[in-house]
């Protein structure tokens, strides 16, 4: 190997950084004032509310699946979980709302520490168990008693909720879990995650605790949409078996991750914002064909950038990563 | 089979010796079946890699192990993970490794997935480094490497000793690995079939004559 000293590579290499963190926090904090500023100026609160919700479905999933290549066909079980945590505490329990979002995201941690023995699992089989745990907790919400989750035909907390108060506690969710995404990509966790993500028994040759590692990504993707399925509870006022616990919700926080890139904090955000505008267009302009073309846009991102968005630019322009978060 | 402290013990024989078998079990990647390892007089069977490492040694498999999404830096820093929460020694071991390796502080943002085979072979042993190992057991560290990456590879794993580090090499080309090695076992269907120097086999016509059948039989 030769030898060469490289001052310069050094200062360049700290210059991007900066340049890195100075965008995507600038970022971060451009989205804090957009959302926060939207009830004043925009009467179109849900839109923007659902934008904020499926960044912070799309952000939690990417712990998991992007940080250790788990995917969680069930991950609609935490939101769910969450919010009917919400609505229990809330109508059952007599807890404050305020309060109710706390305990939301404790409940869905303690159901992630329940089932963490499925991360013994690998791939498809991982998946395919997390998805029927997503069914049972749907079945057994819609089989205990009314008093307590209301049964089939779910809680109405209705009465009891501010819809801009649910609004801006989505805010705050969302910025958490942006700044949680930042924080665990620069973390020594998040490189542990990544190692054992391409190579698990090397990072273990090296050292790092595989099983603690992977327990610690899940529980970070298990309270994020616990937070949101208990925040949209509040934001609706209203919440079923049905909805609460639908495969939808996975399959379009998958599909908005993906579309944006797994892996990178940039891609989930991305991919979620381009998507549900996207969708939002469509549906003005063609309100009979919108699936279809959503469909078809999903299709092409897929078969053309395979990556995601952020992934697939990087990918193509390497020198881009160095300033991509 | 002894390993001496501060020498290059080599390990050769034909495949299917059972010769990554014995550094795996050695790094508790495997129990032995029969047996014991022990470390320093402490007896080290059923210990993990990572209770391994916390011990001062550091294991580089045959295999590519590095981490290709990650940068140089990263799979540098995760050579550091045993004593992660020491800044200091962290940033320590990071100068040390790169003053042994300057071409890696100049690759330090790129993709470990980017670099050559023998630039990601010289990035493992690299890694192997940052720990400060007393012991590192090597597994065919130059296969599938070009010739010149394979003598400057050598050539710095001749000079591991100089620092105090005892090494355990494995590797299928017996002429570079009995050159630098102090001591040599000789493997064959998983049992020692003989020790020594290499100057020591030098006077054995029979095991001269049997390490030259597998020579024949790789050349062929």
């Amino acid at each position: 190997m030769q030898r060469s000293s490289s001052p310069e590579i050094e200062i360049d290499t700290r210059r991007a950084d900066t340049v890195r963190r100075t965008l995507w926090y600038g970022l971060v904090v451009v989205i804090l004032i957009w959302c926060a500023v939207i009830p004043v100026f925009d009467g179109n609160l849900s839109l923007y509310f659902a934008m904020m919700m499926w960044v912070t479905l799309a952000t939690g999933l990417n712990f998991i699946a992007g940080f250790t290549g788990y995917m969680p066909f069930g991950y609609v079980a935490f939101y769910g979980i969450g919010a009917y945590a919400t609505g229990i505490a809330v109508k059952v329990l007599g807890m404050s709302v305020y309060l109710a979002i706390p305990f939301a995201g404790v409940v869905g941690v303690l159901f992630g520490l329940l089932i963490a023995p499925t991360l013994r699992l690998s791939g498809i089989y991982f998946a395919i168990v997390s998805l029927s745990l997503a069914i049972i907790c749907q079945r057994a919400i819609a089989l205990m008693p009314e008093e307590v989750t209301g049964g089939s035909l779910g809680l109405n907390l209705g009465v009891v909720t501010v819809r801009e108060h649910g609004y801006y506690a989505m805010l705050l969710i969302l910025v958490a879990a942006l700044l949680t995404a930042s924080w665990l990509a620069r973390s020594r966790l998040g490189k542990a995650l990544k190692a054992i993500r391409d190579d698990a028994e090397a990072a273990e040759a090296l050292g790092v605790n595989v099983t603690r590692s992977r327990l610690y990504a899940w529980l970070l993707a298990t309270l994020f949409p616990a937070l949101a399925g208990g925040t949209q509870a509040w934001f609706t006022g209203a919440l079923d078996p049905q909805t609460a616990f639908d495969v939808l919700v996975t399959a379009k926080t998958v599909i908005y991750a993906m579309a944006g890139g797994l892996g990178t904090v940039l891609g989930p955000l991305v991919g979620t914002v381009v998507l549900v505008w996207v969708d939002e267009l469509i549906w003005r302009a063609f309100p009979v064909l919108n699936n279809f073309l959503l469909g078809a846009i999903i299709a092409a991102l897929i078969l053309f950038a395979p990556r995601g968005l952020i992934g697939s630019l990087t990918r193509r322009y390497p020198r881009l990563r160095r300033y991509i978060m | 089979m002894k390993v001496k402290r501060g020498v290059i013990t080599g390990i050769i024989g034909p495949n299917g010796a059972g010769k990554s078998t014995a550094l795996k079990t050695m790094y508790g990647f495997l129990t032995p079946s029969r047996g014991t390892v022990n470390l320093k007089g402490e007896r080290v069977n059923g210990l993990t890699p990572s209770q391994m490492v916390a011990r001062g040694v550091s294991f580089v498999p045959q295999n590519r192990s590095l981490f290709n999404d990650l940068s140089v830096e990263d799979n540098l820093h995760l050579g550091c993970w045993h004593f992660r929460r020491d800044r200091a020694r962290v940033s320590r071991a990071m100068d040390r490794v790169y003053e042994m390796f300057p071409v890696l502080r100049d690759k330090a943002r790129d993709l470990a997935g980017t670099m050559s085979g023998g630039q990601q072979r010289f990035l493992e042993l690299a890694r192997s480094m940052v720990l400060e190992p007393e012991i590192v057991l090597l597994d065919e560290p130059t296969a599938m490497i070009a010739p010149k990456l394979s003598r400057e590879l050598y050539d710095f794993i001749a000079t591991l000793p100089e620092h105090g580090v005892t090494v355990v090499l494995v590797d299928q080309n017996v002429r570079q690995c009995a050159a630098v090695s102090d001591h040599i076992y000789v493997l064959d269907l998983g049992a020692t079939r003989a020790e020594g120097s290499s100057e020591d086999f030098g006077d054995d016509e029979d095991l001269k004559a049997m390490i030259q059948e597998w020579l024949d039989y790789e050349i062929d």
